[in-house]
């Protein structure tokens, strides 16, 4: 018996320090690598932020996973999410603006003043969380960002898959202003294309321009579109015309005209412009003796 | 710009770094090892007990033999059913129950059973727990009546044991119904962590804590009213991890210190027995026979086991009162020796960083709050209960993790472990890929 003792003396640290030491040594190395489950791409500068963690904040804040330093975006304005069943955002202001709203008794006008709590995947409103997918474009206070996955975030499996595959998806996906799939190849320029290749019903509700003399469409991307004689997106041929003679630009209620030639000027609907007048379906931009129609609703 | 990007990716996977490497050295131990390493050290530590006094106690080498087929059972059902390959924090709650275990029933033959049943539990505890926590929807949903029902339960075990029990060992903090005992303020930790870690969107749409601060506090107050000091200590530091947790700010953090300080040195003042429970703090040598009696006999025997212990059942400490909760450590140090015991104190660092480890790329940040705030509840009370029976601090009766007698507490740590290995990827081989 003293025998065993004496010997066990000995081989129970022995023994304690390879459990330990091999236990604790798997617990902090054999951890998985960190991977970048996604990316967020401002379509302003064409930034790439990635995702490499489960939850990351975005904001104007110096305390966000990712910094947006734009006047219209709150300081923490949204969370992404990475769940086992795909991808969410969280409005973070949404509560707050909410109460403040229903305080304040005009909700819809809270609704236009206040960008903190605008979030919008596809032009649709988000409330208080929505599924995201890869190629949404997401819009924060009238910050436009694309939301890419890098990979298959969670493996499925067993009645997971199963709910999966049978839940209908909430994120829709008729993207009501922009051609989503132009967008992947030409981020923020326009595309031109001749009224015979319209033909689908889903591209003739984006808005456009239609040069009502060449009959020529062009369909608005991005969030500036320049029209003139010179390098410009829209190009017109009349010599009574500016070389950056108009300029349209994408606000959050829907496209907008502003004329840059000065002495020459824009004519919408017959009216000199002084200041940008946003569009709506059947507008017609005068601009030297070219008439512009411009078709798409407002936003 | 497609193109690049998939030359990009196909570089790095094809590309096999030292970090590639030594993550797949260990990204798992090997399971069957350790197991044998396991039960050779518990069946080793456990000879002096089955043979002792002379006699050969059968049960005692039933209910050995029960618990080590036990672990190799839910190693293999684990492994076979659930796809787990990582167990590596289970061996060492394994390891750590199996010494705590083989002491308590080196001192008392017959509590060893009530010890073993109550493992079992933990591990069924830790295993709901960590079934519970893979989905973040119902854990999210869970909180607020958990809260709820935590703070009354808590309120009202009080005002039971105030009535019906009265005090155990100078606090209200043993609920007895017919030779059953538990310590409820045990079970509120398990809530405590739960209702403080929540994920990002609930921690930024709220951004205040004020929730949070009011169950901490009225837990915290629960339990001076209990006379648990030890434990109220506890749940302060960890209110005080969560709380930088969730803000990251630590102005706030030492505004809450200040006034906690602030609020110590008051009741110190006016509230003179409270400070007299820890009269014998720093002068134990001068009371030796009376107030320092539990820590000058720790501290004279601990050491005198030297590096490798006296072996099991030759030691004094085993003598003297509580030696199996609060002074187990001393028994440790005494009969297995003070290298097992430095062991034992690292690797309760060791999980504490491990928490902090895969708290960088836990699915959530509800599981890296709730795995930080649970890894530095347990950090702390080992650092308590050890720096209390050595004299570095005022004794306060707090237990050991996973090693002292007692079965509220033991439940407890299982479930603390449950949230930390819930903050690791790789707790869910089924959901994540983790390759």
């Amino acid at each position: 018996m003293q025998f065993i003792t004496a010997v066990s003396r000995f081989i129970l640290p022995v023994i304690t320090l390879i459990i330990l030491i091999k236990c604790i040594l798997s617990l902090w190395l054999g951890h998985p690598k960190e991977k970048t489950y996604g990316y967020i791409i401002d379509m302003i500068n064409g930034e790439r932020y990635a995702l490499n963690m489960w939850e990351t904040s975005i904001g104007r804040g110096s305390s966000c996973d990712i910094t947006l330093s734009y006047d219209n975006v709150a300081r923490t304005h949204a969370v992404f999410t990475r769940r086992i069943d795909g991808w969410y955002i969280h409005n973070i202001n949404y509560v707050k603006w909410k109460k403040l709203a229903e305080l304040e008794g005009r909700l819809s006008r809270s609704n236009r003043k206040n960008t903190s709590s605008i979030i919008k995947i596809n032009g649709t409103r988000v409330e208080d969380k929505a599924t995201v997918s890869d190629g949404d474009i997401i819009t924060l206070g009238n910050v436009r960002l694309r939301f890419e996955v890098a990979d298959d975030p969670v493996q499925k499996v067993g009645k997971k898959k199963k709910k999966s595959a049978s839940a209908p998806s909430p994120v829709k996906h008729d993207y009501p202003q922009y051609d989503i799939d132009r967008h992947y190849e030409e981020v923020g320029s326009y595309t031109v294309e001749t009224p015979g290749k319209q033909s689908t019903k889903k591209k003739s509700s984006q808005p456009r321009i239609i040069n009502k003399d060449t009959g020529e469409a062009f369909i608005l991307c991005g969030n500036e579109v320049t029209i003139g004689k010179g390098r410009c997106d829209i190009k017109l041929s009349s010599r009574h015309a500016a070389k950056k003679h108009a300029l349209l630009i994408l606000y959050e209620d829907g496209w907008a005209v502003s004329d840059c030639s000065g002495k020459k000027g824009t004519y919408l609907n017959g009216k000199l412009i002084t200041s940008p007048q946003l569009l709506f379906s059947g507008d017609v931009i005068a601009i030297g003796d070219e008439r512009l129609f411009y078709e798409g609703g407002r936003r | 710009m497609t193109r690049k990007k998939k030359n990009g990716n196909g570089l790095a996977a094809s590309t096999v770094t030292g970090g590639d490497k030594i993550r797949r050295k260990f990204k798992y131990v090997d399971r069957t090892f350790i197991l044998t390493m396991l039960t050779v050290f518990q069946l080793v530590s456990f000879i002096p007990v089955v043979f002792s006094d002379g006699k050969v106690y059968f049960k005692i080498i039933l209910q050995l033999l029960f618990y080590i087929s036990f672990e190799w059972f839910y190693v293999g059902i684990m492994r076979i059913f659930i796809k787990k390959v990582n167990f590596e924090l289970e061996f060492i709650a394994f390891f750590l129950s199996g010494i705590g275990m083989c002491l308590t029933a080196s001192v008392n033959k017959d509590s060893m059973l009530k010890q073993l049943i109550t493992v079992l539990a933990g591990i069924i505890v830790y295993d709901i727990l960590l079934w519970y926590l893979q989905d973040i929807k119902r854990v999210m949903f869970i909180r607020t009546p958990l809260a709820v029902f935590a703070l009354l339960f808590l309120a009202a075990s009080f005002l039971y044991i105030r009535m019906f029990v009265g005090q155990i060992n100078g606090a209200y903090n043993w609920l007895s119904f017919s030779g059953f005992s538990l310590q409820p303020s045990e079970f509120v930790k398990i809530a405590f962590v739960f209702v403080g870690a929540a994920s990002l969107d609930k921690l930024l749409s709220s951004k205040n804590i004020y929730m949070f601060i009011i169950f901490a506090m009225g837990c915290i107050g629960v339990l001076f009213l209990m006379k648990d000091f030890g434990t109220a200590l506890i749940f302060f530091f960890t209110f005080i991890v969560i709380s930088f947790m969730r803000s990251g700010d630590l102005r706030t953090i030492v505004f809450i210190c200040a006034i906690a300080l602030l609020g110590a040195l008051l009741i110190i003042y006016f509230r003179p027995h409270v400070a007299a429970r820890f009269a014998a703090y720093r002068h134990v040598w001068e009371d030796i026979y009376g107030r320092g009696y539990q820590q000058t006999r720790v501290l004279i025997y601990s050491v005198s086991g030297g590096l490798f212990g006296v072996g099991v059942g030759n030691g004094c400490l085993r003598n003297v009162y509580a030696s199996t909760t609060d002074l187990v450590f001393g028994l440790i140090c005494e009969e297995m020796g003070i290298l097992i015991g430095v062991i034992i104190v690292l690797a309760f660092a060791s999980i504490a960083i491990y928490a902090m480890i895969s708290s960088r790329s836990a699915p959530s940040t509800f599981y890296s709050i709730s795995a930080c705030s649970a890894a530095a509840m347990i950090l702390f009370q080992t650092c308590l209960n050890i720096f209390g029976i050595t004299d570095l601090l005022p004794l306060t009766g707090v237990t050991l993790p996973f090693i002292s007698q007692g079965g509220s507490s033991m439940i407890c740590t299982w479930a603390l472990f449950a949230f930390i290995k819930a903050a690791d990827v790789r707790a869910y081989p089924k959901i994540y890929k983790t390759n």
